[in-house]
């Protein structure tokens, strides 16, 4: 059975009239037409809808998508969040007590809080599956690589999200936080004061504040985009419990494929 | 098909001035990220003390006594803990510990002109006024009085009176700040005395520039960590 390429055929139907150059179709009635005539946008959205997936996967194979989502969540929820908090050492926590008297943005806090959190399991889950099923193999060595830099930048984000709180467990756990980095050899005290923003705790909410607003998400999307593209470009690893085709490189691709 | 001469110039050309144009962007970009840590700061001097009825004479043991037993008793020698304000606000305010110490006894090295103190009231030597940062050297815990000295709640860390590590996980002495008086410091009042620039210091009391907590400043690890102070 073909798969179908895209979401739907405008041009079923159609009556080109003599000497047209392109596709003529008169008004379409209806708006999803009215799009597609103008964008093509079926035939983007219809190869990342309608992928063809190995036979013989399982719901572990979806945590790569789950992990998209609560990333996607997140976004939406901290933005929300940043329209009520106020990134200064004297406004921060009481900006916090606002948004938590209020039902609307205090849930949208908890979803941001909890969703914290359902990232870091999921992202780990999805990378212990990928390693047991031996998904990291050529040609997908780069795509795992994409990963662990997205696994560190989430990391970075649950990092500095946590001193935006700005109460005694916040300040201290960034103060240790940073002062462990700076044990590290050689760079560790650069690495240290480039963190902190001198040589005390003053300028650090703000610093933090930019770089868990803006720095890291941009390295996030720009990471999370070419992940995605090495994958739909290769496609998904057939699971290692189903009998597929070995792939073969070098000479024996060439004998194999000859 | 092979580039001719002149569509190679040009190339050449459009990519030298991008990439003078991403320097013009970048420069300024990336020394605002990681300049401020590295500025020097010139010394904020702090008032730690002031005796308003003795305005014209430097502080003697006399006048700092009172101010010192009335607080905190470090090891055998008498200090105060006076809180400084922090830029972060409530939170991260810092405690400095005033001392009094013995010059000869405690001090094989010179130390600044300033802090020396002439002897009064049964200080055999010439003393010593020295403020003690209540940063762990470990991971940056306030530290409080106990044990003879110092001790730090959250790992377990331990000083002696005078700030060196005598127990746990820190890795060098407290860091200091400079006491000075305060006809040393620039619009300094006489008679008053100030808190000065904050700095780390090994076991011998050498000086050495703000470092992280954490970082050995002695010892067989302390190459490892070329940029300090």
């Amino acid at each position: 059975m073909a798969l179908p390429t895209k979401l739907f055929d405008p041009t079923k139907g159609r009556v080109q009239p003599p000497g047209a150059i392109g596709p003529i179709d008169g008004n379409p009635l209806n708006p999803v037409d009215w799009i597609e005539e103008r964008t093509g946008a079926g035939s983007i959205v219809g190869p990342l809808l309608f992928r063809p997936i190995p036979r013989g996967v399982n719901w572990f194979y979806t945590l790569g998508a789950t992990a998209l989502t609560v990333f996607i969540l997140q976004s939406i929820t901290g933005v929300i969040l940043a329209m009520y908090y106020v990134p200064s050492p004297q406004g921060a926590y009481e900006s916090i007590q606002g948004i938590n008297d209020d039902p609307f943005t205090s849930l949208t806090r908890a979803m941001h809080h909890w969703g914290a959190s359902v990232m870091i399991i999921v992202i780990a889950l999805h990378m212990c599956r990928v390693y047991f099923t031996n998904s990291y193999k050529y040609p997908r060595e780069l795509n795992w690589v994409v990963g662990m830099v997205i696994l560190l930048l989430t990391l970075g984000m649950g990092f500095t999200g946590y001193l935006l709180i700005w109460d005694q467990k916040a300040y201290w756990a960034t103060v240790v936080g940073i002062n462990i980095g700076g044990t590290a050899p050689i760079v560790g005290p650069l690495v240290a004061d480039f963190l902190r923003g001198g040589p005390d705790f003053g300028s650090t909410l703000a610093r933090f504040y930019a770089i868990h607003m803006l720095l890291i998400p941009g390295g996030l999307i720009t990471f999370i985009t070419i992940h995605f593209y090495l994958l739909i470009r290769i496609g998904i690893a057939v699971p290692p419990w189903v009998r597929g085709k070995p792939v073969a490189t070098g000479k024996a691709r060439k004998k194999a494929t000859a | 098909m092979a580039l001719s001469s002149r569509e190679k110039f040009l190339t050449g050309v459009v990519v030298g001035a991008g990439g003078l144009i991403g320097l013009g962007i970048a420069v300024p970009v990336v020394g605002a990220a990681f300049a401020p840590p590295f500025k020097k700061r010139e010394g904020d001097f702090v008032k730690v003390f002031h005796a308003p009825d003795k305005q014209d004479q430097a502080p003697d043991f006399a006048t700092l006594k009172p101010f010192l037993m009335n607080e905190v008793v470090i090891g055998d020698a008498p200090a105060a803990a006076v809180e400084l304000p922090g830029q972060s606000g409530e939170v991260g305010a810092r405690a400095l510990y005033v001392s009094v110490r013995n010059l000869n006894a405690d001090y094989k090295k010179p130390v600044l002109k300033g802090n020396t103190f002439p002897s009064k009231d049964g200080m055999p030597d010439n003393f010593v006024v020295e403020g003690i940062s209540n940063t762990c050297m470990h991971l940056g815990c306030p530290v409080s009085g106990g044990g003879g000295g110092f001790a730090c709640p959250c790992h377990g860390g331990n000083y002696d009176g005078l700030g060196r590590r005598v127990g746990g996980p820190p890795v060098r002495p407290l860091d200091r700040y400079d006491m000075l008086d305060g006809k040393w410091v620039a619009g300094g009042e006489p008679g008053t005395l100030y808190a000065g620039q904050l700095h780390s210091v090994d076991n011998d009391f050498n000086r050495y520039g703000l470092t992280p907590p954490g970082v050995p400043l002695t010892g067989f690890l302390a190459p490892i960590y070329p940029a300090k102070g």
